[in-house]
């Protein structure tokens, strides 16, 4: 079932010559239980589309719906969606766990009895009972993160849109973060997550997303996405040096020959391993291996693709 | 079953939490709120003790006691509930709570319209608990009638209305300090201006002036010892009107604000 389905999202900021089109006609649903990672490089429109989303942008054309309700008209969204925005921008830094969570709890309708119970499951889950009376300020970065999380999650939302969720954590506190994501979403929560961290996208999201200057360029499944990324390259490794003719042959069709004369790589060339192989022929080879991308190779080769290769 | 007080008539819930994160403010600087506390005992100390000039010519709704610290009350609760909701947006906006409080299945005028009353209630609870106090230790007494309720209530709610005017401006400038200080005069001409004395014509068109209708009110109770049920009904008209148009201008402003992405960017 989708929870979360936003449609053909434009927006454009400023006017004349400083009209800046933020993003382009952006499509994103995200089905139950389900983490989307949703990835782009500083300004490409990250942001701007997941403000959207939460309703703390209007969108100058295209539509939201969490459980089958816009942001833009219907408050009662804000029962199904938690956020955690980046940075320590989600809690009162001068009250304590709990104050935070029963007062978030609050606001978002929950009655006291039913903010206690939750708080306290939430505490107990997160780890934090022990902290529960502790002022937020008080905490070191990892936990504040995690009681951010634990407050997004109060009122149970079905989908929760996470923005740098690990940024500036140490590693155990990101993999708690991660263990709590995973938790959650084995009981159906959605979560869209933008992150720098391309090993925390690829270790938890199951599709993803990427935009670059306000399009999206590419959204399937992680698995795919990187198997597909792999696919056609091959390094082979010589014994000896091939002969010049040879390499002139080879890098012709596409190969790309290191300095040593041993070392070719196959990536995305035309040509398949075989025809590779009867052009070396008959020089021993020593190997023949099939590198995997990981998201972070596959997020590169994306987002520089169409732009001549610029970093 | 629908509830008897859907949410949105009846938010008693949200002024609870607002009113319990009050309290728990209060317990995060105590410092602060002792030393407000004291300033409270040792101003009601010496009122009590015959020095009225204490409270100032802002408060003056007459020369009785009585009069003097209920106009006292008053005008503290009016500029705080004026300039509270303006200084509560851009701390919130500063600290970047302000987007956890827009994404409420409540509105931000009515979180904002909650904590203020609570902030009202919390200031009452203390002073009345100072008051009393102070009373029994230096043997003074205050003879206040209930009626007097009526124009507190317009009052408290026309300066709200105004609060969320100043507060809408935060949406645009961000720093409304200088803008707050000058629409403070608006609040205390509104305050001093003597309406009651006015023809009857003259009255009725002074009483669309911000809060003046509820202090015409308070002086007439106050220094006459009568009620005004004129005065009384226009008071809270008066603050109904600058509420709904308060609140009207700050919605107003949230959604160009969200228009224009200019939510949070501090």
């Amino acid at each position: 079932m989708v929870t979360l389905e936003a449609r053909k999202l434009v927006k454009t900021f400023g006017s004349g010559a400083r009209r800046v089109e933020a993003v382009k006609g952006v499509s994103l649903t995200i089905k139950e239980g389900e983490i989307l990672a949703f990835l782009g490089r500083n300004g490409a429109g990250k942001t701007t589309t997941i403000k959207m989303i939460a309703g703390l942008l209007v969108p100058d054309a295209g539509s939201v719906s969490i459980g089958g309700l816009d942001p833009a008209t219907d408050r009662e969204v804000y029962t199904r969606l938690g956020t955690v925005l980046e940075g320590s921008r989600n809690l009162y830094m001068q009250l304590t766990t709990l104050e935070n969570l029963h007062y978030f709890a609050a606001l978002k309708g929950l009655d006291h009895r039913l903010a206690v119970r939750r708080s306290d499951e939430l505490l107990a889950a997160f780890g934090l009972t022990h902290k529960a009376h502790a002022r937020v300020r008080e905490l070191s970065r990892g936990m504040q993160q995690k009681v951010s999380v634990a407050v997004s999650l109060v009122h149970e939302p079905a989908v929760l849109l996470l923005d740098e969720p690990t940024n500036g954590l140490d590693v155990e506190a990101s993999n708690d973060i991660k263990e709590m994501l995973r938790l959650f979403t084995s009981r159906g929560l959605s979560v869209l997550l933008t992150t720098h961290h391309l090993d925390v996208a690829q270790e938890l999201s199951d599709r993803v997303a990427v935009i670059r200057d306000g399009v999206l360029v590419a959204e399937e499944t992680t698995a795919s996405l990187i198997e597909r990324f792999s696919g056609n390259s091959f390094m082979i490794t010589l014994a000896q040096a091939a002969p010049e003719e040879v390499v002139k042959r080879l890098t012709t069709a596409g190969v790309l020959v290191d300095e040593t004369g041993c070392k070719l790589t196959l990536a995305g060339a035309e040509l398949d391993l075989y025809s590779v192989l009867d052009m070396v022929r008959p020089l021993p080879v020593l190997s023949v291996q099939k590198p995997t991308a990981d998201l972070a190779d596959v997020f590169l080769s994306i987002v520089q693709a169409g732009e001549g290769g610029r970093k | 079953m629908n509830s008897l007080f859907p949410v949105s008539l009846f938010p008693a819930r949200l002024f609870v939490a607002e009113f319990k994160r009050r309290w728990s403010m209060m317990k995060a600087y105590p410092a602060q709120e002792i030393a407000e506390v004291i300033f409270l005992a040792v101003f009601f100390y010496m009122l009590f003790l015959g020095a009225k000039f204490m409270a100032g010519p802002t408060a003056n709704f007459g020369e009785r006691l009585d009069a003097i610290v209920v106009g006292y009350v008053v005008w503290l609760l009016m500029i705080s509930t004026y300039s509270g909701i303006a200084s509560a947006l851009y701390s919130e906006s500063v600290s970047g709570t302000v987007e956890q409080l827009m994404m409420s299945p409540h509105r931000l005028t009515r979180i904002f319209f909650a904590r203020t009353m609570a902030d009202v209630a919390f200031s009452l609870g203390v002073t009345f608990i100072v008051a009393t106090l102070i009373m029994f230790l230096t043997g003074s007494r205050l003879i206040v009638s209930p009626l007097m309720v009526v124009p507190i209530i317009g009052v408290i709610l026309a300066s709200t209305g105004l609060g969320f005017i100043v507060g809408s401006l935060v949406f645009v400038f961000k720093q409304v300090r200088t803008v707050q200080m000058v629409l403070q005069f608006t609040l205390l001409f509104g305050v001093m201006v003597p309406i009651e004395t006015w023809s009857r014509t003259a009255g009725l068109a002074g009483s669309l002036l911000p809060v003046s209708p509820g202090a015409a009110s308070l002086r007439i109770l106050l220094v006459n010892g009568q009620f005004d049920g004129l005065f009384a009904v226009l008071s809270l008209a008066n603050g109904l009107l600058y509420l709904v148009a308060g609140t009207w201008l700050f919605r107003k402003m949230e959604a160009r604000a969200k228009q224009r992405g200019m939510v949070g960017h501090y």
